[in-house]
């Protein structure tokens, strides 16, 4: 390489460059490289002089670095340097057609290497911390993204303060809710915004974030809390207050988190009313009559002050449903219903019994003041002018009066004792009032009940009964899943009574036992017959909770369900939910429950709504379907309340994972809101009405 | 448990032991003052290797200098000896090509590129000593990821073309 060449390009480099020959004689030094020994120029002088090499050292570094195009690392004293480091310089051979040269390079110094790896490593260093930094800001930035989208999206309502209890942000529930906006919110004291009182009292209610910023706890919020809002209108809230806190612990501000529970409160008392009152009529119901009696049997023998129930049976009131229809039937009763209400006294408990039977408890009265309440209702009865269709309809009642004294001794000894007066005023020939004496028991007694008492025993002895089945319809294939046993008996002339005329006596008389006894064997027998001819025949058969209490029954069912050798998920029990069935009995109905149910028997829970104890039943006895009492589902398609409540018992079934039916489905507009609701299983006259032999159909 | 250490089931042998020392030496030096720097200090024990296998080779013929064919077999058989797999593809006045299939530094050469400066140093050496030239390039390793090295040794000078390393003889 001629040094001209070198000079043209090394002169502009940074790097101190040198041009030798093969001896290490220096042929040209670029500027660099000059600069480098304070201006020296090293041209003409040897390397080995200028780094300090001398013989054979010099030599073989000499031919080592000859020998190769590449680049040779190395280190060499001297250039100037003012410590005794030696210098890195690497050199490398250079060859043209006739000379080979060496071109030394000098490197910068291991101690400015060192500094520059150094300040490398501090700058990797850096940039890893300021990369994790972007990072952490990032996923802070999402996170308070995504907790906004949440705050926004909640179903509740969410107010945020700051540590003096002043609203700083409220999510869109928060706003609907208060009546405030929040940008108009932000800053208020939320005593401003969130504006509580107790329902009951209407005194204003304590603000539960100032006891949480208080206190720096979760508080929740008092029963009965009522939210006002902006614009006046009121909702029943429940709620909780939660301090924020900053890492140190120290409170930053709070969290009020509350929802609307309006509806659900007006439901829980609906519940509570419908447990108790009767749905036409609003009166109190049987069961809570009932309750109420065996109170006033209690308080009775105790007290000097006498009370009386009064039995009260329409007369001829069957015969204005059969011809004008249960339409006008209804009305009747809310016209009765509201004449008796007038003369009940505040104390008194006046309650629908059944279909046209009411009752009535007067506390303190004698026998003659009860007779007079008796006589005035009557009178006011008859009065009663109601019309329908232009026929006029009036109503006449027979009354059975029974004195609770100190001699009573349970509330079924008193019903039965007002009902037999009242069989006695009906025979003396209606419209009349009779007291109890201890002697119609066996006069009247021995007329009606034992002439029933004694049909039952006779039908059972003679297999007299009827069955007809009902068929119950799966709405998810529209097939008919099962049918329902229903018992049919007659009186001495042929005629056909309703359940209802007989089965609250049979219970009254302890006669249900062996009239569930008949029914299951009976139906037992005619599945096994179907099963044996390849005709599987599901039935539901009834079981009252006499029965279940009955320890003798229990035992002669256990005796059938071990005869039985269709299979068993052939057979739905269905238990009537009744007073019968006491909670001393409940323990032993429920292990007799699970013995079958692990044999694969089914088990329904009958009527399901109406009775107070239903959802205690529900905790207590392992069933697997539920049955949402007709009264319910009857005027489901008018009544919000009912439909209600048809939606809950669902709601309740399905997180029990229990299957539904509803009964009492009587036209296509029931149908079709059940189809909506979800109900599992329905049967009603739409479906079809009980039959003498179960075919299969299907519904359309 | 085996007894002593002695009877442990271990695959440390002296040739593992070596082959994975140069590789840490080597993946130490790539680190620290980076791929070119530590190639070039593999070089001058590259160098300093082929010198002594040509030594060796010399004696063992008996003579001063090899010729082209007894550099290309050389070449070969170096390799052979410390367990690589070279062969020639093609010998001519102006070059020798050979390929291989197996890395004498086995598979601890992955990613140690500058481990090829070895057969570089060592083959462009032997060239340079016996032949007065030669320009090493290597157009695959294994070092590199490929599944065979593929080097050419040209052994005249082509001023116009910079590809390879080349080695000047004294």
């Amino acid at each position: 390489m001629r040094t001209k060449d070198f000079l043209d390009l090394a002169d502009g480099l940074p790097d101190a460059l040198l041009l030798l020959d093969r001896s290490g004689e220096v042929l040209a030094a670029n500027r660099a490289f000059v600069r480098l020994l304070d201006g020296q120029q090293p041209v003409g002088r040897n390397l080995g002089e200028l780094a300090e090499l001398a013989g054979a050292d010099l030599a073989d570094r000499l031919r080592r670095w000859a020998a190769s195009s590449r680049p040779t690392p190395d280190r060499l004293k001297g250039f100037g340097r003012q410590d005794n480091d030696a210098a890195r310089v690497e050199v490398r051979a250079v060859q043209d057609d006739t000379t080979r040269h060496l071109i030394l390079r000098v490197l910068a110094n291991s101690s400015q290497a060192r500094q520059f790896h150094a300040l490398n490593q501090e700058l990797a260093r850096r940039n890893a911390l300021l990369a994790e930094l972007h990072a952490g800001r990032e996923a802070l930035h999402r996170a308070l993204e995504k907790a906004q989208i949440t705050l926004m999206s909640i179903g509740d309502a969410v107010i945020a303060t700051d540590v003096d209890g002043r609203v700083e942000t409220m999510n869109p529930i928060a706003e609907s809710l208060t009546g405030w906006s929040a940008d108009t919110a932000s800053g208020q004291p939320l005593d401003t915004v969130f504006n509580i009182i107790n329902e009951v009292s209407r005194e204003p209610a304590s603000n539960p974030v100032t006891r949480c910023l208080a206190e720096g706890r979760i508080v929740g919020l008092a029963n009965h809390t009522a939210l006002i809002a902006r614009d006046g209108r009121e909702y029943v809230i429940e709620d909780s207050a939660a301090p924020i806190r900053a890492r140190n612990g120290e409170v930053l501000g709070a969290i009020l988190v509350f929802r609307d529970v309006t509806e659900d409160r007006l439901l829980q008392r609906q519940l509570g009313f419908m447990a108790t009152h009767d749905a036409l009529t609003q009166i109190y119901n049987r069961r809570h009559f009932e309750r109420e009696l065996e109170r006033a049997v209690q308080v009775g023998r105790r007290s000097a002050t006498p009370q009386a129930m009064l039995y009260i049976d329409l007369d001829h009131f069957k015969l204005v449903n059969d011809t004008a229809g249960h339409a006008v039937g209804d009305a009747l009763l809310l016209a009765v219903t509201t004449a008796l209400t007038r003369r009940v006294r505040g104390s008194d408990v006046l309650a629908r019994l059944g279909g046209d039977e009411f009752g009535v408890l007067l506390c303190s009265v004698d026998m003659s003041e009860a007779r007079k309440i008796g006589e005035e209702m009557l009178a006011a009865l008859n009065a009663v002018d109601f019309q329908h269709d232009g026929t006029r309809y009036s109503a006449a009642a027979s009354i059975g009066i029974a004195l609770i004294d100190r001699n009573a001794t349970n509330a079924a000894d008193i019903m039965r004792r007002a009902d037999i007066a009242c069989y006695v005023a009906k025979r003396e020939g209606r419209n009349k009032l009779h007291l109890y004496q201890d002697s119609d028991s066996s006069n009247a007694g021995s007329v009606s009940e034992v002439r029933l008492a004694n049909r039952i025993r006779h039908l059972l002895a003679t297999n007299g009964f009827g069955l007809v089945f009902q068929p119950i319809v799966k709405l998810a294939d529209r097939s008919v899943a099962r049918h329902e046993t229903l018992l049919r008996m007659t009186d001495e002339s042929g005629k056909t009574l309703s359940p209802a005329s007989f089965i609250p006596f049979a219970e009254r008389n302890g006669l249900m036992p062996q009239i569930d006894l008949w029914v299951v064997a009976q139906a037992f027998d005619l599945i096994e017959t179907h099963f044996r001819r390849g005709r599987p025949l599901p039935l539901s058969i009834n079981l009252s909770g006499q029965t279940l209490g009955d320890s003798a029954a229990v035992e002669k069912l256990r005796a059938l369900c071990d005869r039985f050798f269709a299979p068993p998920y052939l057979v739905e029990f269905e238990i009537t939910e009744t007073a019968a069935l006491a909670l001393a009995q409940i323990d032993q109905t429920r292990d007799f429950m699970r013995e079958l149910r692990g044999r694969g028997f089914r088990f329904a829970l009958d009527d399901f709504g109406t009775g107070f104890s239903s959802l205690a039943y529900l905790k207590y006895l392992p069933v697997d379907v539920i049955k949402i009492d007709g009264a319910f589902v009857r005027d489901i398609v008018g009544d919000a309340v009912d439909q209600a409540m048809v939606r809950s018992i669902c709601q309740i079934a399905r997180s029990l994972g229990k299957q539904t039916v509803a009964e009492y489905v009587e036209n296509q507009a029931i149908l079709d809101r059940l189809i909506e609701i979800g109900v599992d299983y329905v049967q009603g006259y739409h479906l079809g009405r009980p039959a003498a032999l179960p075919e299969p159909e299907t519904v359309s | 448990m085996p007894a002593d250490a002695a009877s442990l089931d271990l695959p440390l042998e002296r040739d593992l032991f070596l082959r994975q020392l140069l590789r840490e030496l080597a993946g130490t030096l790539e680190d620290i003052v980076g791929h070119d720097e530590a190639a070039g200090f593999i070089s001058i024990v590259g160098q300093n290797i082929g010198r002594w296998i040509d030594d060796a080779y010399c004696q063992a013929w008996g003579q001063e200098r090899l010729d082209r064919n007894q550099v290309a077999a050389v070449l070969v058989d170096l390799k052979r000896r410390i367990e690589g797999d070279f062969h020639l593809i093609s010998v001519t006045p102006d070059e020798i090509v050979l390929g291989n299939r197996r890395c004498p530094f086995g598979d601890k050469v992955r990613d140690r590129t500058s481990l090829c400066m070895m057969t570089s140093n060592v083959f462009g050496t032997l060239a340079a000593e016996n032949l007065g030239y030669g320009r090493v390039i290597l157009h695959e390793t294994i070092a590199a990821g490929a599944p065979g090295c593929r080097v050419t040794v040209r052994l005249k000078r082509d001023p116009d073309t910079s590809e390879g390393i080349e080695y000047f003889g004294d």
